[in-house]
């Protein structure tokens, strides 16, 4: 087990096209779980594919454990099989021409180790993933859950100083999904293994991994554990991608700040010291309540309120529903467990939501995250 | 595009797999697979409609359904299955003696052990080659990866007389650019030498060049649908580069190579072509050339040709069979479909080498050398540009018997390609099982469909004659007989295209047509035939390349006053000139390249990608 450092991996495709990476750094504790996030071609493929030698980056350095496997300065570049890593892919990749055991000793009859000791750490390996029955089934005969499992276990049999899981559950059916997310939760807490993991669900992000890291056009957007990332999302970018998708922007206008684009419509910060005349402002649905049109604040409340909304539709999903609701030119969703409201469809409402559990972005090139401190607290 | 693209695996890959490989394959027949298995398998077969009730009506309409597909394999049987069967009664007549006539053959021992030599031999070649070059191909970087991969197969489309032609003019002893060249350079000595193109090893080793092909398309399909992904698994878990090829390529190739051996060894028996052009000198005859040299004779023996042509019959028949028990496993070849991208792992620009190399080996020279003679007053082994003149090619045109070859050839392919189609079509839709049929009555049309590919053309340019040139035919001497032969020879050909276009559009798009109030007209115009546009174009393509290139039957079946281009060019390879040879050659090659030119017109770029 080892840590990774990489600094200045640069990969380009076509010459004059969009790098798929761009001049990343990115440093991985020993027995840290990273997992790569963001959306279809925003680098965390290529990336992974750099990690385990299957592209030629056009430039940086990758070392793992100390060893250096890629320095395009020094053209070190280890091929993939001497990288000592485990890979685990979407579609399984199991060899469909061995049996379950042939499959899983593979790793360790090319690694040198033969005869009854590969025999019995497969056998290990294939109880971890609680697969031991089918030593001697070829993997046609098994379900897509069970191939996953034992693709987990022929990665891990020849405990490689990294893994690497290409987007491991995206085959799977959402039930199969979870169960193995908790499973790959467990072998990390249990075998510690430094690992990448890339995936473009941002719940099997927040679940499985010890960082999480968000990539945009090639570059880290963020890197920090799966709470900061939720709870701090550091651009609108990682805001909506995480599904946080009710979004303001406001100028301030003399001691009001005013939706942009909406007559009329304005946000209440007056109470808070802001330097910038301008925000991105986000409110995640779980955080938007729903008043009755003009009731009056409660007293203690520090409620930012938009008034002259309208429901337009509500989407019961079971334990809790979502409202939709129409307020200017814009859609707001609020959610809450079912029944939270009495609001149905074509009813008037306000919104509120607590100043504090808004996102503000300075609207500038690299949009920064304003942090409710003590400068941005009510002014008394 | 990044590999990230791919996130959304599509379940139903277009299955763009390569349509010769799929004339062979019987992937799509579910029940009864000898093709290789793992060639293409992208493809499912839609479930038969479901249990319907048998009440009296609809067991009636069956019937006559039934009635008409009878009708269909009855024709199919007609043409193929004919002209076979009286031949080979025909070896049964008089008690079999004419198998003892046979075995008195002199030098018979030498005809048989040549014929599995050059079989056996030319495969050999062929399979090494073909697996070598498709195994290039997974290593190319991506940007040239799908231009190159065509490559190899284009000798496919020189015709294979051309290109022998081609071949004489390098490697001939005495007048052989090479071999003046390597004498040269102090290699070999005198005045002729050191390669002998007019000998055995080079007929074989010519003849694999050209079999290369052919396991190449087989060996790409298969690795193309399944994708890098398995030997990227391998690598990843710490396998050299040649233990991945030796533990996980090769096995996963089992189907394809089985397969490819199998075809290639048929058309190593039946080669007819390289034997006949190569083997005079030294009187190397095969099976399929002594049976032409019976028909030179009159009254020919028929009963001696059908006694020579039973153990091809028996091989085609032993190899089909072979096939089907080598492949019974057939799970173990089943492979997920990856990601849709074929991503490999390392490329490297040295896997274009081998690709090139072969390339220019196969076409580039051969058809350099043609160019070369077609323009020089007369052939002498040395290139001499000053004395280069269109000479060859006006008195070629000005030649009643040239113009008069190109117009028969251009109408018998023309009528036969019209005849042909349809009925592969109508082959096609009964091998669908979306549609009701009787058992027997599918086995039937598949099995005579496809039953051309494991007999050599030569046996049946024999048969033709036996069949056609006696009553109620006498079609000897006419464009019909081209016809006739050329329309059964091509069968397989129709059908497979189609077929395969059919099922990849499969039942869902004509169901969404109809869902949307679309009739059965507006389905069948605005949907159904669009969809299958590929696979007509593939079809008529890949039918007038084989056409031009056909060779033994036609030899077999024209007479003296009509003419095709490649029996005229047997006649004048054998009382003509060099430069008229070459002339006739590059017509060939011409005539190909506009066939192909027409079906991209037809099926659209595809098409081409598809052959």
């Amino acid at each position: 087990m080892s840590d990774v450092q990489i600094s200045g991996l640069t990969k380009t495709y076509a010459p004059g096209a969009a790098p798929a990476v761009d001049g990343l750094d990115i440093a991985i504790p020993e027995g840290d779980l990273v997992v790569l996030l963001g959306p279809s071609g925003c680098g965390k493929t290529t990336l992974l594919r750099c990690l385990a030698g299957l592209e030629r980056p056009d430039a940086g350095r990758i070392s793992v454990g100390g060893t250096v496997v890629l320095d395009t300065a020094t053209k070190v570049d280890v091929p993939t099989h001497k990288r000592d890593i485990g890979m685990v892919f979407q579609n399984y990749a199991l060899w469909p021409h061995m049996t379950v055991g042939q499959n899983v000793t593979y790793p360790l009859h090319c690694r040198g180790v033969k005869g009854a000791v590969a025999i019995e750490r497969a056998r290990k390996a294939l109880a971890v993933v609680e697969c031991e029955g089918y030593v001697d089934r070829l993997p046609a005969a098994l379900s897509g859950g069970q191939q996953q499992r034992i693709a987990l276990a022929r990665a891990m049999v020849a405990e490689p100083g990294l893994m690497l899981f290409d987007e491991p559950l995206s085959n799977l059916d959402y039930r199969l999904r979870a169960q193995l997310r908790q499973d790959i939760r467990e072998l990390h807490r249990e075998l510690g293994f430094t690992g990448v993991y890339v995936t473009h669900d941002q719940t099997e992000a927040l679940q499985i991994g010890s960082q999480v890291a968000v990539m945009k056009d090639g570059k880290l957007e963020q890197l920090a554990e799966p709470a900061t990332v939720f709870t701090h999302p550091a651009s609108p970018y990682v805001a909506s991608f995480l599904g946080i998708s009710n979004a303001f922007s406001i100028t301030r206008s003399g001691a009001q700040w005013l939706v942009d684009g909406e007559e009329g419509m304005s946000v209440d910060l007056a109470l808070y010291d802001l330097s910038e005349v301008a925000y991105d402002l986000y409110v995640r649905a779980s955080e938007v309540q729903l008043l009755v049109p003009g009731s009056a604040p409660r007293p203690g409340d520090a409620l930012v309120r938009i008034n002259g909304g309208r429901v337009v539709d509500v989407i019961y999903s079971g334990e809790s529903s979502e409202w939709l609701v129409e307020i200017g030119g814009l859609t707001v969703r609020a959610s809450a467990p079912a029944r939270t409201w009495p609001f149905t469809r074509g009813d008037q409402v306000d919104l509120g939501f607590d100043a504090w559990a808004t996102l503000l972005y300075t609207k500038d090139m690299h949009p920064s995250l304003v942090t409710w401190s003590a400068q941005t607290q009510p002014v008394a | 595009m990044p590999p990230d693209c791919s996130d959304g695996v599509s379940p139903r890959r277009d299955s763009r797999c390569l349509s010769i490989a799929c004339l062979w394959t019987k992937e799509n027949n579910g029940d009864r697979n000898w093709g290789a298995l793992a060639v293409t398998r992208t493809i499912t077969l839609p479930k038969p409609d479901g249990v319907d009730t048998p009440s009296v009506p609809v067991r009636r309409r069956r019937r006559v359904e039934g009635l008409r597909w009878s009708l269909l394999a009855l024709v199919i049987a007609a043409l193929v299955l004919w002209p076979i069967l009286r031949l080979e009664a025909k070896a049964f007549d008089d008690g079999a003696s004419s198998f003892g006539r046979a075995l008195a053959v002199p030098d018979i021992g030498q005809v048989l052990g040549y014929t599995l030599g050059l079989a056996l031999g030319s495969v050999a070649i062929a399979v090494v080659l073909g697996v070598g070059l498709a195994w290039c191909t997974t290593r190319l970087p991506p940007r040239v990866a799908g231009v190159v991969a065509i490559l190899p197969i284009i000798p496919l489309m020189v015709p294979s007389v051309a290109s022998i032609a081609g071949w004489t003019y390098l490697l001939s002893p005495r007048t052989g650019m090479v071999n003046r060249l390597l004498r040269s350079i102090g290699l070999g000595s005198g005045a002729t030498g050191p390669i002998d193109v007019y000998t055995l090893p080079w007929i074989i080793i010519l003849t694999g060049f050209s079999l290369t092909s052919f396991v190449y398309l087989f060996v790409h399909a298969s690795l193309r649908q399944r994708g890098a992904e398995l030997e990227i698994a391998a690598a990843a878990a710490g396998a050299t580069p040649w233990r991945v090829f030796r533990t996980i390529t090769l096995p996963l190739l089992r189907p394809a190579i089985v397969y490819s051996t199998g075809i290639t060894f048929l058309l190593g028996l039946g080669q007819f072509a390289a034997p006949l052009l190569l083997g005079g000198p030294q009187h190397i005859d095969v099976v399929t050339t002594l049976m032409f040299r019976l028909t030179a004779d009159y009254p020919v023996d028929y009963a001696l040709g059908a006694a020579l042509a039973t153990p091809l019959l028996l091989a085609g028949l032993a190899v089909v069979l072979l096939q089907r028990r080598a492949l019974r496993d057939e799970r173990r070849f089943v492979s997920v479909a990856g990601k849709s991208r074929y991503v490999a792992g390392r490329t490297s620009w040295w896997a274009l080498a081998p690709i090139l190399a072969y390339v220019t080996v196969a076409i580039v020279l051969p058809v350099f050398a043609l160019v070369v003679v077609s323009f020089s007053p007369f052939w002498s082994g040395r290139i001499q540009p000053e004395t280069f003149s269109v000479a060859n090619w006006a008195a070629a045109f000005a030649d009643t018997k040239v113009v008069a070859a190109i117009g028969t050839s251009v109408t018998a392919i023309g009528v036969a390609v019209v005849i042909v189609l349809p009925l592969g079509y109508l082959a096609a839709v009964a091998l669908l099982h979306r549609t009701r049929m009787p058992a027997v009555i599918r086995a039937t049309i598949d099995l005579l469909g496809n039953l051309s590919l494991s007999l050599p053309a030569a046996l049946f340019g024999f048969a033709f004659l036996f069949t056609y040139t006696v009553e109620p035919f006498k079609l000897y001497g006419t464009t019909a007989m081209i016809v006739v032969a050329y329309v059964t020879l091509m069968i397989p050909y129709a059908i497979r295209p189609q077929l395969s276009s059919m099922l990849t559009t499969g039942g869902e798009y004509v169901e969404a047509s109809r869902a949307s109030g679309a009739g059965f007209v507006r389905t069948s115009l605005r949907i159904s035939l669009p969809m299958i546009r590929t696979g007509l174009g593939v079809s008529a393509a890949l039918i007038v390349v084989m056409l031009v290139h056909e060779f033994a039957a036609s030899v077999m079946v024209t007479s003296a006053n009509t003419q095709v281009l490649g029996s005229l060019l047997y006649a004048t390879w054998s009382s003509g000139t060099s430069p008229e040879v070459a002339v006739i050659a590059l017509v060939m090659v011409v005539v190909t390249s506009l066939g192909v030119g027409l079906a991209v017109l037809l099926g659209g770029s595809k098409a081409l990608e598809q052959m």
